[in-house]
């Protein structure tokens, strides 16, 4: 049980940590996000924002399934409801309201992932991609140019909300 | 039919003057810039971040379990602020959505497991069907029904519509009673 | 399993729910969406909610002025800037699947007016084509062999076809023997504005019509006026339609040329066996994700493209307002509000609001024949002033009141009653609705009770403006679905005393 927490990182009273964590710089936890690390340790990277609802989880999937510790990047929006199960997530993803990414998928950079999209184990998810539903499951591949949209409206919002959210919250030291 | 009365226990619920019944399993954070104008019902685990921004809520409005509300929040000149969120008379959100939009005007219906991003603008008299995603900053006009994934225009609703909703708004809250001992 | 429901039936045998009937107070008659005249009012965009005037309508051929739809998921698309080489330019991205017109397509634009004036060259240009001229002489052609054909044959056959060609000059004796009931075109509104001040003359209700005075003229300019423009929005393609049903030349020759182009195609398809895997020829042939779908290829009707890359974002089509009239005195039942924002009425006479709403309060979980249940419904005046109604009459075989047809009548009366239905009264009054009600407490409500001298057998309770019916009922057949009828008389006070009837009909559920 050791919880490591860098610099500027926000973390609201009411969200729950669990087992190994480690936390980057410049990130965000908003009222009832939850990180549970249940086999296996979890390291997060700089400037992620994690909004109210979402969980990360590192739980292993059967008795065959091996521990291994969960990465996730730097400037990563989690936002409502998002549940993550994922092992490795790269830089600059957005992951939208109620989307699940199972376990054995994997993330790279700059994507974008619409509402309510269930990544399957075993996906690999190549750079700069957009998942949405239309209603049937579309995969698009866009520009670069996504990457650095994708961070600079998390970083906003961050900067945002590191002011904001201490006024009505109580605030983990 | 007509509608059946559910009773909820009094010790779990919050009555106060104005006739708002609210959750005591409710989770309303930033109290001060939650603006509730009497008669609605906020029933368990749903979320209303007034931290964030105020929030303004009419007469009766119901609001569902498991709803997460959110003030929107806009960018421009490299910064993010976050803006007002007013609903208003006369509107029922449906069990486990999202709802982080504009403006809900009035006899407003939202379904089950629905998510309205940021920015949206709803305007009276609409209809948002069960399951429906409607994508940032769209715009329903009155008396129009969107559905499907992402949020299209799929029909309009009969003339009648404000007359019906109210009534039957009025009997949904008066058909919350608490229990008698 | 169906569950059960209360259905009003209009004035022209349809069943409806009340929300969705008009009532005309001049001619207390009940009128729903499909009987009633509609006219279209006004033109607006859904997304920015602006109106427009008809001549803007026209000349913006139908679209939206500055809103454009994603082509991809179709979606509203939103306006976003970027700068440039120290200057502003605006593109169009969707904020669902990220589309950007600039990296699709390279659409940059520097204002709002430059893009509405891009599109509108463009598709001027496809609305009078070379594709269009060429469909416009062939119909022609078409249409002086059909004027040609007409002079030559008198048989009955073509005297019909002549009439339903064209209904505006055929004679009133010809138009009213094949015509098609009136009652039962929802469609028939859009060309047929001229025809029902026809009508409406012949039974003597406006002096103005077949004389061909100024007034007269004027007001048939109105009517026309309003008819093209009804036509443009999604009128145009009927009567194109029609006339190609009706080029019977050579009517033989046609069928069996056609059997020979379907017996062609059915030969040319190929059976493909089918493994687990896609065949390596059409993998290569197509790739599936750069296709386009119907809906993509249907919102871009000009051009229609294949491939996902050739889509670009379209004007989103413009809404309507409608104002609709009684279709038996004429007098108009619903007048929108002008501005676009509104959700209120200038005029708006609703069934809602005058008849009383009946809802099922306790129905028996299951019916059984040879046993006694009971029913309890509820009626709910929306008045503000006291309602009385008189002379109920509840039967159990409601089919035989709908259908008009004697024959139809005759047959069904031979069947045997499904229910025996006892109600212990007749007539029955309800409290007017209280506004203040709203604001008074539930728990002092409920102490409250009103004390009245009803016959507790006939009338279970009264709360407010509503009161309880008890209805026994005893079940003699089994049937899929049990229905009961209900009659009566409605009178109360609006503006003036309103007198009417009304019929509802009651689904129950299974008998076993």
């Amino acid at each position: 049980m050791t919880l490591k927490i860098g610099q500027n990182t926000i973390i609201c009273d009411s969200s729950e940590l669990e087992g190994d964590i480690t936390i980057g710089s410049n990130c965000v936890l908003h009222p009832f996000s939850r990180i549970i690390a249940k086999d296996g340790p979890i390291v997060i990277g700089d400037g992620n924002l994690l909004e109210a609802n979402c969980v990360l989880i590192n739980e292993k999937k059967g008795t065959r399934d091996s521990s291994a510790p969960m990465r996730i990047g730097n400037y990563n929006r989690f936002e409502i409801g998002s549940e993550v199960r994922s092992l490795t997530i790269g830089n600059c993803n957005v992951i939208g309201i109620k989307t699940k990414l199972e376990r054995g998928s994997v993330l790279k950079d700059g994507i974008v992932i619409a509402p309510t999209v269930n990544v399957k184990d075993g996906v690999q998810v190549q750079n700069y991609t957009v998942m949405f539903h239309k209603p049937e499951l579309i995969v698009n591949i866009s520009s670069e140019s996504q990457k650095e949209e994708n961070k600079l409206s998390t970083t906003e919002q961050i900067d945002f909300l590191k002011n904001m959210l201490p006024k009505y919250n109580n605030i983990r030291n | 039919m007509e509608i059946e009365t559910k009773t909820f226990d009094p010790n779990q619920y919050l009555v106060t003057k104005p006739g708002n019944k609210i959750s005591n399993k409710s989770i309303l954070r930033g109290s001060q810039r939650i603006i509730l104008s009497g008669k609605s019902i906020i029933k368990e685990n749903t979320m209303i971040r007034g931290d964030l921004a105020t929030t303004s809520f009419g007469k009766f409005c119901i609001i569902e379990k498991d709803c997460v509300i959110k003030p929107p929040y806009r960018r421009f000149q490299n910064q993010v602020v976050f803006y007002q969120l007013s609903i208003g008379n006369f509107n029922i959100i449906g069990e486990n959505s999202v709802i982080s939009s504009a403006s809900i005007g009035n006899f407003v219906e939202i379904g089950k497991n629905c998510i309205i991003e940021r920015g949206c603008i709803l305007k009276d008299c609409c209809k948002i069907l069960d399951g429906t995603i409607l994508p940032a900053e769209t715009v329903v006009a009155p008396y129009q029904i969107y559905g499907g994934k992402p949020g299209k225009l799929i029909g309009s609703l009969p003339e009648s519509r404000l007359e019906y909703f109210q009534d039957y708004c009025i009997e949904l809250y008066n058909s919350f009673i608490p229990k008698k001992k | 399993m169906s569950s059960p429901k209360v259905e009003f039936k209009c004035n022209c045998n349809t069943l409806r729910n009340l929300s969705g009937l008009y009532c005309c107070t001049q001619c207390s008659k009940l009128s729903c969406n499909y009987c009633c005249e509609t006219k279209i009012d006004s033109y607006f965009c859904p997304v920015s909610l602006t109106g427009l005037s008809s001549d803007e309508v026209t000349s913006s051929l139908c679209k939206s002025n500055n809103r454009f739809q994603c082509p991809q998921c179709e979606s509203q698309l939103v306006f976003q800037a970027i700068t440039e080489n120290s200057s502003q330019k605006l593109y169009l991205s969707c904020n669902y699947c990220r589309y950007r017109s600039d990296t699709a397509i390279g659409l940059t634009f520097k204002s709002m007016n430059e893009i509405h004036k891009e599109y509108l060259a463009k598709e001027r240009l496809s609305h009078t084509g070379n594709d269009m001229e060429s469909l416009k002489e062939y119909y022609s052609k078409i249409s002086k062999e059909m004027l040609k054909l007409r002079e030559f044959n008198s048989g009955k056959f073509h005297r019909l076809l002549n009439v339903i060609n064209s209904p505006y000059k055929s004679s009133p004796r010809l138009r009213k023997k094949f015509s098609t009931g009136r009652n039962f075109s929802p469609m028939r509104s859009i060309y047929s504005n001229r025809y029902s001040q026809n009508e409406r003359t012949k039974s003597g209700g406006s002096t103005v019509g077949n004389n061909k005075g100024e007034g007269g003229e004027n007001k048939d300019d109105k009517f026309s006026s309003s008819l093209m423009s009804s036509k443009k929005t999604y009128g145009s393609v009927l009567p194109n339609s029609k006339k190609m049903k009706f080029n019977y030349t050579n009517l033989e020759e046609a069928i069996e040329k056609r059997k020979d182009k379907i017996t062609n195609t059915i030969h040319k398809t190929e059976k493909i066996q089918w493994t687990d895997q896609i065949p390596k020829e059409l993998k290569n042939k197509f790739d599936v994700t750069q296709i386009t779908s119907l809906s993509q290829r249907f919102s871009q009707l000009a051009t229609q493209p294949r491939k996902l890359s050739e889509l670009s974002p379209q004007r989103i089509r413009l809404m309507n307002k409608k104002s609709k009239q009684c279709p038996h005195c004429q007098h108009t039942l619903i007048k929108p509000e002008i501005n676009p924002n509104k959700s209120t009425f200038k005029i708006k006479k609703l069934a809602l609001m005058i008849f009383p709403q009946i809802f099922i309060s306790k129905i028996p979980a299951t019916f059984q024949t040879d046993k006694q249940s009971e029913l309890v419904i509820s009626f709910k005046n929306p008045t503000f002033n006291e309602m009385k109604i008189s002379d109920l009459e509840i039967s159990s075989s409601p089919l035989s009141d709908l259908d008009q047809d004697q024959e139809q009548n005759e047959n069904e009366k031979k069947e045997e009653t499904t229910a025996n239905i006892v109600v212990k009264g007749k007539e029955f009054s309800i409290n007017g609705y209280d506004e203040s009600a709203q604001f008074t407490d539930i728990t002092l409500e409920e102490e409250t009770t009103q004390e009245t001298n009803d016959d507790p057998e006939f009338i279970q309770q009264r709360k407010l403006n509503k009161v309880y019916l008890r209805i026994s009922i005893t079940p003699t057949k089994s049937v899929e679905m049990l229905q009961i009828g209900l009659k009566f008389k409605v009178s109360c006070v609006l503006q003036s005393k309103f007198e009417s009837e009304a019929s509802v009909i009651i689904s129950l559920g299974k008998v076993n």
